[in-house]
């Protein structure tokens, strides 16, 4: 089964960021998805079920908290990691992360050999 | 009683008002009573006067009749006088006579003598010829010698005498005496008693004269011989005075120029009254009579009377009959005597009275002021309590005062209109009843520690939000004790403040949001550049070019520059909105009981490379048994690194020396260093925002500048103090307090999650030491062989098995052939540095796993932890500390440290996580056993901690997962709250 990667962010500078950072993986079988706002990242997640998500939070339509919630606590949907990426650093309220079920956080700015590792030792490679 | 103000304030007439008010009814009514008794007196004196004189004019009468007696019975004894009866009774000759009559006189001298009554005593014969004489003149008796005797008188009263019978007496009326034709002076009443003398025979012999002195009686009249308050008067039967008012007035019908002198001339209808009767008492405008009749002729008992004579010379014009030979007795009391009694006593009772009335008037006075003074403090009140009522009634907060058993005494319009109530009265009302479950809770806070002030959210009507703040009010009753009388409550909206707040909240995470984003793009891109240049392109290049090669290094510096910078920019970033946060009091502070001495650690630990770089020495002085500090960690350990980090910065050579101290409430940190040291005038500068020491323009600034500040406020909040002492080019010493945590004060019991930890810890180990039962062994690897023979020696002494490498590339090679259990690596080292020779073992598959424990990690932690340390020890190395992580780390199986938590309570949850992570655990986090399930499949962890909660799932969890791929191992943990 080919694993999938989704990345949601609003801002396109982002998610190019991303993408390279986690090309590496491209090249040992593993899909890369992007989505631009909320909903169609909900939507991906119901078609395409990826085995790990790169959630932003701050995004117009639908925030990545709103989407987290569905997907863990609404749809419960399983075997799928979220990581939250934050632009609130200390700010970021921990508690809504835990609430809405996220598996992760992180903070940007963020390395990106840190998003690659975390990547790997998620999906086992 | 009154002050000068008040009394002018209030005016004369209100005082004579109140005054009069009751003076004068008091004293009309004190006058009423006065009168009366006033009158009762007169009254009864009256009376008592009427009856005295009555009683007084009685016995005058009496005393008079007895004295009338007591003469006639003298006259009758003389009559039977023995001498005198021989004489008449047996034949005598002239000397027999003779002697028989000097007997007599010499009697007769005797009776006058000692009786004192009789003026003159005769004895008479037939013929009026006097046979015996006795005068008593001037206090003087003598008898007069037979020479002067007069012979035959010829009076009226002879004949009268001579007509009587045996035992009767002849009186003449109370007159004066005459002599010689002549009145004799001084004068002299007289009455004169006359008897006939019988002889045996019962002949008519002589006849006895007495001449009473009838001053007798009318002295017995005087007053002080009576006790009436008047005069006594006696009367005849014409009325003529024989006592009077007057000498002048008296014996009126003896005297020419006197004939009108009676009684009946001065008083006519007096006279016309009391004539007639026998006794009796009136009362005139003159004054008060008394009288009663007396009749001599009954009195003296068969005496007889006459009318007198005209002329002395002359008989009797008759008898007179008893009822007309009559005194009367009269007192008489004028009526200004009478008047005078009763004034005096009417003074008497006007003194009294007036000494009442003074009475009344000082007490009416007194009266007056203290109840208009009373009317006064009580205006004065009303005024307060209105200034009062006003005042709280214009309160733009809500107050609300409540009393001991929390119904409601007093509100105002404000609390009403934020509770939207309408225009109720709340008195009497119960916090309860009224809807406000908040305040009431409020009150029960304040009535239960009545020192406190308690403060607590309260929702107003419309949505808006208020503050309400509690008060009790007490009042000190004894010595030591304070009685609670109620609590006062203030609420204030704070809508807007709190809508101000929301607006600070956003507008840190906006600034936030939007400065990372950018920088997120810069960090990454300028990374993945740097990485794809190193590895891609740089290599493809012709290495023998040096120009080119110049150009690489020129290429690969710069972008260094720009990741640098961009990781500047992103700590400051951090910074600015960390004490912005921390001005703004938005920051969370997660507070807990803190070890100093281990935070101590983790911060040199921490800051150990920076001190490997700079060729720095650390020192630690800590004192043995210091007691907790109550905390936040993460800002603790911000402080503590930040510091060290300073004083590293600003130390070309030598140490730095971090001491814990205990200084009587409170713990003492202070780190020193032997660097540049700031001068006196820059000190107090240092704690100030964006204030870097030094010449801006010769020295750069190293850092943000917002580093110190920050910890002032992390001190600050905590309850400490922060300062520095410093010589410059000697080196500077920032010292901060922080209070202990005593235990006393009653808190919340919080999860202790040192101990859990701890116990979790040691739980695992022990619960492992049953799936490890062969011995480990531990690669230790280091260029010092010191190091090395200490290492072995703990280790061995614990029961492992040790090998050793002195390098890099010989510790690989060992690995390659046979993996040890845990390995300990030291960083610089020749030839291969520790990190390098970590990554190469993490990217080979068979010892991808092995736990690595770095001995000192240059550069920062990230890249230690990046290239997937477990733990890092600074040197000198804690020995201890070590061997307890590599028995944890070997126990724990694998180096990567995943533990799933489950626990239905968020909080708790957190707070897990949070500690677990600090230890450097990996924590995945699940709400309930099915997520468990869920998340433990996926990331497959080496614990799963469950809360007891779910202990009934928790044996089909566990049965569930050991089923799983790869969790054949996993060790649970159930965590119950005991």
């Amino acid at each position: 089964m080919t694993e999938k990667i989704l990345i949601v962010d609003d801002e396109p500078n982002i998610v190019i960021l991303l993408e390279q950072a986690l090309e590496v993986l491209e090249d040992e079988g593993v899909e890369l998805l992007t989505a631009r706002n909320g909903q169609d990242a909900l939507e991906i997640i119901k078609t395409e079920k990826p085995n790990l998500v790169f959630l932003d939070i701050m995004m117009p339509k639908m925030n990545g908290l709103e989407v987290c919630h569905i997907v863990k606590r609404e749809l419960q949907i399983a075997n799928i990691y979220i990581i939250i990426l934050t632009a609130k650093g200390q700010e970021f309220d921990k508690q809504k992360g835990i609430d809405v079920g996220a598996d992760l956080y992180l903070t940007k700015p963020f390395r990106p050999k840190e998003v690659l590792e975390k990547s790997r030792q998620i999906l086992g490679f | 009683m009154l002050s000068q103000r008040q009394f002018l304030k209030i005016g004369h007439k209100a005082i004579l008002k109140q005054f009069l008010s009751t003076f004068l009814p008091l004293t009309v009514l004190v006058g009423a009573v006065l009168l009366i008794i006033h009158q009762a007196e007169t009254k009864a004196e009256k009376e008592a006067i009427a009856i005295n004189e009555i009683r007084n004019v009685d016995l005058q009468v009496k005393t008079a009749a007895s004295d009338l007696l007591s003469i006639k019975s003298d006259l009758m004894f003389l009559c039977h006088e023995n001498e005198l009866q021989a004489l008449f009774n047996q034949p005598v000759d002239e000397n027999k006579a003779r002697e028989l009559r000097q007997a007599i006189a010499k009697e007769y001298f005797y009776l006058v003598e000692y009786k004192q009554l009789y003026f003159e005593v005769r004895l008479l014969d037939t013929t009026g010829t006097e046979l015996v004489k006795i005068k008593f003149n001037k206090g003087q008796t003598s008898i007069i010698p037979d020479k002067k005797l007069q012979i035959r008188i010829k009076r009226y009263w002879l004949q009268d005498t001579l007509s009587l019978k045996s035992g009767e007496v002849f009186i003449s009326p109370l007159d004066l005496a005459f002599t010689h034709g002549k009145l004799i002076q001084p004068i002299t009443p007289t009455i004169r008693f006359t008897a006939p003398v019988f002889d045996a025979h019962g002949k008519k012999r002589a006849v006895i004269v007495l001449n009473y002195l009838g001053k007798k009686i009318l002295d017995n009249l005087d007053r002080k011989n009576s006790t009436t308050f008047g005069e006594t008067w006696l009367l005849n039967t014409d009325g003529y005075w024989l006592k009077g008012p007057k000498p002048e007035d008296e014996w009126g019908f003896m005297y020419e120029n006197r004939k009108d002198k009676t009684f009946g001339h001065v008083f006519p209808d007096v006279w016309q009254q009391i004539s007639p009767q026998e006794s009796g008492q009136l009362q005139t405008a003159d004054g008060l009579f008394t009288f009663k009749t007396l009749y001599p002729l009954l009195a003296i008992k068969q005496a007889k009377s006459s009318t007198g004579a005209a002329h002395i010379n002359e008989y009797s014009h008759g008898k007179i009959d008893t009822q007309s030979y009559r005194w009367k007795i009269v007192t008489y009391i004028p009526s200004a005597v009478l008047n005078r009694r009763s004034r005096s006593s009417f003074n008497r009772l006007l003194l009294f009275y007036i000494a009442l009335i003074g009475l009344i008037g000082f007490g009416s006075w007194v009266l007056a002021l203290s109840r208009l003074r009373r009317k006064e403090s009580d205006k004065e009140l009303q005024a307060t309590l209105a200034d009062l009522t006003t005042i709280i009634d214009h309160l733009a907060d809500g107050l609300l005062v409540t009393d001991r058993v929390g119904q409601i005494t007093r509100f105002n319009p404000a609390l009403l209109r934020m509770f939207r109530l309408g225009n109720v009265n709340l008195k009497g009302k119960s916090c309860a009843e009224i809807g406000q479950a908040e305040i009431d809770k409020l009150v029960k806070q304040s009535q239960n520690q009545a020192q406190e002030i308690f403060t607590a959210e309260i929702p107003l009507a419309a949505g808006r939000v208020g503050q309400g703040l509690a008060t009790s009010i007490c009042k000190q009753t004894a010595e030591d004790d304070l009685s609670w009388l109620g609590s006062v409550i203030l609420i204030r909206d704070m809508t807007v403040e709190k809508e101000i707040d929301q607006m600070k909240t956003d507008f840190i995470s906006t600034v936030s949001h939007e400065l990372r984003t950018p920088l997120t793009s810069v960090l990454g891109f300028a990374s993945i550049i740097k990485e794809k240049l190193e590895t891609d392109v740089f290599p493809q290049l012709n290495p023998e070019d040096r120009k080119l090669q110049k150009t690489i290094k020129r290429v690969a510096d710069n972008i260094h520059i720009i990741v640098s910078e961009a990781e500047r920019l992103t700590s400051l970033i951090n910074d600015v909105l960390d004490i912005a946060k921390m001005e703004a009091g938005k920051v969370e502070w997660h507070m807990q009981p803190l070890d100093p001495a281990e935070l101590l650690h983790v911060a040199t630990a921490s800051t150990a490379p920076l001190f490997e770089i700079n060729g720095l020495q650390l020192f630690c002085e800590i004192d043995p048994n210091l007691p907790e500090i109550l905390g936040d960690r993460n800002r603790l350990l911000q402080v503590l690194i930040n510091l060290i980090s300073n004083a590293i910065k600003f130390t070309e050579s030598g140490s730095v020396t971090c001491r814990i101290k205990r200084e009587g409430h409170n713990i003492c940190i202070s780190i020193t260093d032997t660097g540049i040291g700031i001068a006196l005038e820059d000190q107090p500068k240092v704690f100030e925002k964006f204030r870097q020491v030094g010449d801006t323009l010769t020295d750069k600034p190293k850092g943000t500048g917002l580093g110190l500040p920050i910890c002032k406020q992390i001190v600050e909040h905590h309850g400490g103090k922060i300062w520095v002492e410093s010589t410059p080019s000697k080196g500077s010493t920032f010292s901060f307090l922080l209070p202990i945590y005593s235990r006393d004060r009653k808190e919340t019991a919080n999860l202790n999650l040192d101990v859990l930890v701890k116990q979790l810890k040691e739980h695992v180990i022990t619960t492992n030491r049953l799936l490890n039962e062969s011995q480990k062994t531990i690669l230790v690897v280091d260029d010092d062989i010191n190091i090395r023979e200490l290492l072995r020696q703990q280790l061995e002494s614990e029961g492992y098995n040790v090998r050793e490498a002195k390098d890099g590339v010989d510790a690989i090679n060992q690995i390659k052939t046979a993996s040890p259990d845990l390995i300990l690596l030291d960083v610089m080292m020749p030839q291969i540095n520790g990190f390098d020779v970590a990554a190469v073992l993490r990217n080979d598959p068979h010892t991808a796993n092995i736990p690595i424990i770095m001995l000192s990690i240059t550069e920062n932690k990230q890249r230690g932890y990046h290239t997937g340390i477990d733990r890092y020890f600074t040197k000198p190395i804690n020995t201890e500390k070590l061997l307890q992580e590599i028995g944890l780390l070997l126990s724990q199986g694998a180096s990567s440290k995943k533990v799933l938590v489950v626990d239905q309570n968020a909080s708790t949850l957190k707070t897990i996580s949070d500690i677990l992570q600090t230890q450097g655990y990996s924590v995945i986090e699940a709400s309930d056993p099915q997520e468990c399930i869920n998340k433990a499949r996926l990331n497959k962890p080496d614990m799963i901690i469950i809360d007891a909660l779910f202990s009934q799932e928790s044996a089909d969890l566990v049965r569930t997962l050991r089923f799983e791929k790869d969790l054949e191992n996993v060790l649970f943990i159930i965590m119950s709250d005991c």
